[in-house]
Order: C-alpha cells, then sequence, then structure tokens
C-alpha cells in the first residue's frame, strides 16, 4: 500500500516538476487587468441574438436558415470562451494581489479556489450542451449566455475597480 | 548524497561491477565539489546556507564511506545506515530554506507552511527515536528514510502547486535548487519503494538508474548556481491592501457567474 501511495507521488511530483519547469519565467504578471479579453457589446450581442435577423432570414433565404443558426451556435461558444477568459483573468488577479498580503486567509483561498473549480465545471458542462444541442435549441440558449457573460463582466470590472483604487491610495 | 546500498555493494566481486559504482560515484562527487568550489568562490554559500551545508555534509560523508567501502568494507553497512540518518535530517533543513526563500515576500503563505514543516518533521523525529530505541535500527532506518523522502516530496510539491498556483517568482538558483532537490528526492523515494518490492535482485538495473538521476541533479544545480540569481522582488505597491475586500470581491464574481450560468443551463 505505501509503495503504492509513493510511487504515485513520485509520479506526481515529477509531472508537476516538469510543468513548472517548461513554463518558468522570472516575469511575474502584474495584479491589473491586461486589457486584451473583451466581451462584445451589448448593441453587437443583442443584435446577433435578435429574432428579427433569425425571421428575415427564414423569410427572405430559407436556405440559409440552418447555416444562419450555425454561425450563431459559434457566436455563442466563442461568447463562452470569452467569459471563461474573464473569470480566470478576474482569479489571477485575485490570486496575484493577494499573494502578498500578511493578512491572507487560507480557509478563504480554499473556499475560493473551491468555487473556482465549481465554476470551471459548469462552464463545461455549459460549453457541452451548446455543443450538442441542434442549432434552433442553441438559439434558444443564446440570450442566457449573454446575460451570464454580461453578469461576469459588470462583476470582474468591480474586482479592477477595486484593484486600481486599492493600489491608487497605497 | 548518493545512496549506496551496502547489501549490494558488498556482493560485488568483479572488476566491471567495481567500475560501475566507482564511476557514477566519482562523477557525483567530484561535481559535488566543483558546486561547492563555486559557492565559495561566487558567495553563493551565504545566499543559500542549508543547501550548501547539506552538500558539503553529503559530500564529505561520502568521502568517508568511500574509504570505509574500499579499506575497510565490513564496516561500511553500519556506517552507512548511520550517516543516512544525518543526511537525512539535513535534507530536511534544505527543505524548510527552500521554503523560507520562496515564500520569503509573501508572509502569510510562509507562516502557514513552516508550521507544517515542523510538525512535520517533530511527528518523524519522534517516530525515529522511538524506532532506534526498541526496532531493528537498520531496517527502521530505511523505512524511515523512505517515509522522510516522501515526506519531502509532498511538502515540496505543495511549494510547487502554491508556485504556480499564487504566481510566485523565483530566481534561477533557488529555481535550480528545487528543480534538483526534487528529482534527487523523488528518484531516492522511488529506488526505496522499488528495492522493497521487487528485492534486492532488482538493485542491478535500479542503482544505475538512480546513480543517473543524481548525475543529472548535480548537473542542474551546475548551470543554474554557476553565477548569483537572486529571487526577483514583487512589486512593493502590491505588498498591502485589504485582504477581506479582495475575498468578497473575488467571491461576489463567481457568485454571480455561478448563478447566471445555473439559470442558463436551467432555463
Amino acid at each position: 500500500m505505501i509503495g503504492i501511495l509513493t510511487t504515485v507521488l513520485a509520479l506526481l511530483f515529477l509531472a508537476v516538476l516538469l510543468a513548472w519547469a517548461l513554463g518558468f519565467s522570472t516575469n511575474r504578471k502584474s495584479a491589473s487587468w491586461s486589457g486584451s479579453i473583451k466581451l462584445p457589446s451589448r448593441l453587437i450581442r443583442e443584435r446577433i441574438s435578435s429574432r428579427e435577423d433569425f425571421q428575415f432570414v427564414g423569410v427572405e433565404a430559407p436556405e440559409f436558415r440552418s447555416q444562419f443558426l450555425r454561425d450563431r451556435k459559434i457566436l455563442m461558444l466563442i461568447c463562452l470562451q470569452q467569459m471563461r477568459a474573464v473569470a480566470i483573468e478576474s482569479f489571477r488577479i485575485h490570486r496575484t494581489a493577494v499573494s502578498l498580503q500578511v493578512s491572507m486567509k487560507p480557509a478563504v483561498e480554499l473556499r475560493l479556489a473551491g468555487d473556482y473549480l465549481t465554476f470551471l465545471l459548469l462552464w463545461e458542462l455549459a460549453r457541452s450542451l451548446v455543443w450538442i444541442s441542434n442549432p434552433v435549441a442553441a438559439q434558444s440558449l443564446t440570450a442566457r449566455v449573454y446575460t451570464a457573460a454580461e453578469e461576469l463582466s459588470d462583476a470582474a470590472k468591480q474586482l479592477i475597480a477595486t484593484n486600481h483604487s486599492l493600489r491608487t491610495e497605497i | 548524497m548518493s545512496v549506496r546500498f551496502p547489501l549490494l555493494l558488498v556482493s560485488i566481486k568483479g572488476e566491471d561491477s567495481q567500475l560501475r559504482v566507482y564511476l557514477p560515484w566519482m562523477a557525483t562527487l567530484g561535481l559535488y565539489g566543483l558546486l561547492i568550489g563555486v559557492s565559495l568562490c561566487k558567495g553563493l554559500y551565504r545566499r543559500y546556507p542549508g543547501f550548501y551545508f547539506y552538500l558539503t555534509l553529503t559530500t564529505s560523508l561520502e568521502l568517508l564511506r568511500f574509504y570505509v567501502y574500499t579499506f575497510d568494507a565490513q564496516d561500511y553497512l553500519s556506517l552507512y545506515w548511520w550517516t543516512q540518518f544525518l543526511i537525512v535530517a539535513a535534507g530536511f533543513g534544505v527543505t524548510w530554506e527552500i521554503f523560507g526563500l520562496t515564500l520569503r515576500y509573501y508572509s502569510g503563505v510562509r507562516r502557514f507552511a513552516r508550521g507544517v514543516v515542523t510538525f512535520v518533521f517533530s511527528v518523524l523525529a519522534v517516530q525515529f527515536a522511538v524506532s532506534a530505541v526498541t526496532g531493528n535500527f537498520t531496517k527502521s532506518v530505511m523505512g524511515l528514510q523512505r517515509n522522510m523522502h516522501a515526506v519531502e516530496v509532498t511538502l515540496l510539491l505543495s511549494l510547487v502547486m502554491l508556485i504556480i498556483y499564487y504566481g510566485i517568482l523565483l530566481g534561477r538558483n533557488l529555481f535550480g535548487i528545487i528543480l534538483g532537490y526534487g528529482l534527487y528526492l523523488t528518484s531516492n523515494m522511488a529506488m526505496l519503494t522499488l528495492h522493497t518490492v521487487l528485492g534486492p535482485t532488482a538493485q542491478y538495473w535500479l542503482d544505475p538508474l538512480r546513480q543517473g538521476c543524481e548525475i543529472l541533479a548535480a548537473l542542474i544545480w551546475c548551470v543554474t548556481l554557476w553565477q548569483v540569481h537572486p529571487n526577483p522582488i514583487p512589486d512593493a505597491r502590491e505588498l498591502d491592501a485589504d485582504y477581506d475586500v479582495w475575498a468578497t470581491r473575488t467571491a461576489n464574481v463567481f457568485a454571480r457567474t455561478r448563478a447566471a450560468i445555473m439559470r442558463m443551463l436551467t432555463a
């Protein structure tokens, strides 16, 4: 039993060491927003998911309707990916900022790590759902995906604002 | 630092086998000597006293073992196990130093991690004392050595994960110490485990494998500890902030996002 445990431990440690060594860098990312990740504006999102366009294509060019829906599904998947990128960046900012703080609480950090993992699992579930659904069903999810992305974006902005004000005070 | 299994070494008779034992042994000792020499020239000894004390102790004891093995092989067995405990104990000093230097500017994590190291070491010291008094010392020290390596590997694994998770900055020197020492520990732990499972006959092919890992670790140290590369100091503006505000905001981000995704999924 101990033999199995130590072997697993050795393999795990070697894998982590290798991954760390390959990505090793002496530059630290700062606790500020990189600005490279942006969600599409409300106007664009509303236009993409509008029923009017769908009805228009259905009436004027029914042969393009399925292609139109497929394209919308792809756009929704892109939106989901951006949403994930925003969450990952938000959490990276959090980790970078709190890692130097004396008052950091390991219990709170563990809880946040759990929240983060839950988010990633839910995100994978949502992505799979969109991916396996047919374009018509996926279209009904569009508005919900955009709302969720917007929620995250707003919350992330608050986090960035906190960081900015704290840095300014210091 | 080399772990010589006395049971095997004493049984070696042929000249080829002797060469197979002596060459990697001498190569490792030569690299350690080189490392110590470079550290004295470049002042690395002062920056990483725990690591270089360990390296010096190991090199000295290995030379002693080498002498005893060559000229007085009968005493090698007892000498090996007694000196091995010193080496393993000094190894914990290296782990302690690695933790201290890595988390030097990361106060909260450092306090927590040092507490864990102290607790684990105390438990193992008690275990060793009990087994030394009541049990077969040679047998217990072999199991103890594997367990201590396992504990060190666990601690270093936790540290490396913390480094990745929090984006902790390291200089090249400390990076090399952790990488080489981690490789050395893992190879020794795996060898002790396989030796226990497969028996002494496996030693014939296990030993070169482990020796290769030791030489690789020494080479990593030679490359990364050739010049002084101190740990970068993080941005001073990030040193203080209200942690509770941060934690609450981040928790809100995830709570809102989770709720939004749940609404999406249940729609």
